[in-house]
C-alpha cells in the first residue's frame, strides 16, 4: 500500500484521504456497525470527523496512519455511545481462540465474507482494530503505528488472528477464489 | 486439510466485499456538520428551559406557600436547580469528537473516553443529584403541616430513587473501570 503526501487545504486534503481510503472506510463501518441505517450514519460521522480532523493535520504520521487513527476512534466513540460496548457481550481474541468452530461446511465468497463480518463484529473494538488493520493488508509497525501497541503485543495479536481465521475458515474450501 | 483457506486469501475476501464508496460532497459534509451543532444547541436549550420551568415553578411555590419550612424547601430548591444548570452550562460538551483523533492512538483514545465516562458516572450524583436533596427534604418536611404527617418521610421516595441511580451509575462505573484496566495493562505490560 502506497502511502501518499498529502498538501494543500483542509478540503483538498480530505478530498485526497476520501478518494484513497474511502472504501477502506467503508468496509470498515461495516465491521463495526451491523445495522444499516446506524452504518449510513457511523460512515457519514467518519467522514466529518476525517474532514474536521484535517485543521489539526501536522505530517507526523502518514495519511493513511491518520486516516485510520480517525476512523477507528471515531467508531469506538460511536460504538461506546450505542452503549454496545457491554463487555460480556463482545469477546477478546483469546477468548475467541478457545470458543469452538462455527460448524459451516462450504460456503462460497458471500457465505465466507458473512461469517468473517459476524466474527469481527463480535470483538472487543481493540482487537477489531487490530483485525481489520490485518485484513486491510497492513503490517505488524503500520498496526502498532495506529493502535498504539507495542510490538511483541501485535505480533502475538496477530499470531492469534491467522489461527482464528484459519481455524474457522478451514472447512469452507477456497472461498476467496 | 488440502483446502484450507491461508488468511491472505480471507483478505482477499474482505478486501474485495462490494463497496458502494459513493463520496460525501464537501457542501454535504458542511451541511452536516451545521446540522450536528444545531441538533446539540436544542439538547442543550431543552435542559436550560427544563431547568428555568423548575425554578419557575418552586419560586410561585416560594410566594403561595404558607408554612415557613416549605418556603425554605422551596428557596433551596431554587437554588439547587440554579447550581445544576450553572454546572450544565460548565460541563456542556461540544458533543463533537475531540479535533486531535488522528494524533491519538486508538489504544489512548479509547482509555480516554472510557475514562471520561467513567469519571462523569461517578461524579453526576454530586452535581446533578445532590443540588436538590436539602431542597426536596426540607420542602417535604413543610407541604402538610395540618395532618400532622409532616415530616422528611415525604422525600423517601425521591431519596429512594436517587440512591438506586447513584447505585446504578457506580455499578456502570466498576464495569468501565475493569476496561480501562485491561487497556492500560496492555499500554504498561509488566
Amino acid at each position: 500500500m502506497t502511502t501518499l503526501v498529502v498538501e494543500g487545504s483542509e478540503d483538498d486534503r480530505y478530498r485526497e484521504a476520501a478518494a484513497a481510503y474511502g472504501a477502506a472506510l467503508e468496509r470498515l463501518a461495516r465491521a463495526y456497525e451491523a445495522d444499516p441505517d446506524h452504518r449510513r450514519d457511523l460512515l457519514q460521522e467518519i467522514h466529518l470527523a476525517l474532514w474536521r480532523s484535517f485543521a489539526g493535520w501536522d505530517a507526523r504520521c502518514s495519511l493513511r496512519t491518520w486516516v485510520y487513527r480517525v476512523a477507528h476512534n471515531a467508531a469506538t466513540s460511536h460504538v461506546i455511545r450505542q452503549r454496545r460496548m457491554n463487555s460480556h457481550l463482545l469477546v477478546s481474541l483469546e477468548e475467541l481462540d478457545r470458543m469452538p468452530d462455527p460448524s459451516s461446511p462450504d460456503a462460497g465468497h458471500q457465505e465466507a465474507l458473512s461469517r468473517l463480518l459476524t466474527l469481527v463484529q463480535r470483538l472487543k473494538p481493540l482487537d477489531r482494530q487490530v483485525i481489520l488493520s490485518y485484513l486491510e493488508g497492513m503490517d505488524a509497525a503500520a498496526i502498532g503505528e495506529i493502535t498504539g501497541l507495542g510490538p511483541a503485543n501485535v505480533a502475538t495479536k496477530i499470531h492469534r488472528i491467522k489461527k482464528i481465521l484459519t481455524h474457522a475458515f478451514h472447512q469452507g474450501g477456497r472461498h476467496a477464489e | 486439510m488440502p483446502n484450507e483457506p491461508l488468511p491472505d486469501d480471507i483478505r482477499h475476501v474482505w478486501q474485495n466485499q462490494p463497496v458502494e464508496n459513493t463520496p460525501m460532497p464537501l457542501e454535504e459534509i458542511r451541511r452536516k456538520a451545521r446540522q450536528f451543532e444545531k441538533r446539540i444547541s436544542r439538547r442543550n436549550l431543552r435542559e436550560y428551559i427544563a431547568g428555568a420551568a423548575g425554578i419557575v415553578i418552586f419560586t410561585v411555590y416560594l410566594f403561595i406557600f404558607p408554612n415557613p419550612v416549605a418556603r425554605t424547601g422551596s428557596a433551596l430548591i431554587i437554588a439547587g436547580g440554579l447550581c445544576v444548570l450553572f454546572q450544565l452550562y460548565k460541563r456542556a460538551t461540544p458533543g463533537t469528537l475531540p479535533e486531535d483523533l488522528g494524533l491519538t492512538a486508538s489504544l489512548e483514545f479509547h482509555r480516554r473516553e472510557l475514562v471520561r465516562q467513567r469519571d462523569l458516572l461517578r461524579s453526576v450524583w454530586l452535581w446533578y443529584i445532590g443540588p436538590f436533596v436539602p431542597g426536596i427534604v426540607v420542602f417535604g418536611m413543610g407541604v402538610r403541616p395540618r395532618h400532622g404527617t409532616a415530616s422528611w418521610w415525604n422525600a423517601v421516595p425521591f431519596l429512594c430513587i436517587s440512591g438506586v441511580i447513584v447505585w446504578l451509575n457506580y455499578r456502570a462505573a466498576r464495569g468501565l473501570d475493569r476496561q480501562v484496566a485491561e487497556i492500560e495493562n496492555l499500554e504498561n505490560p509488566s
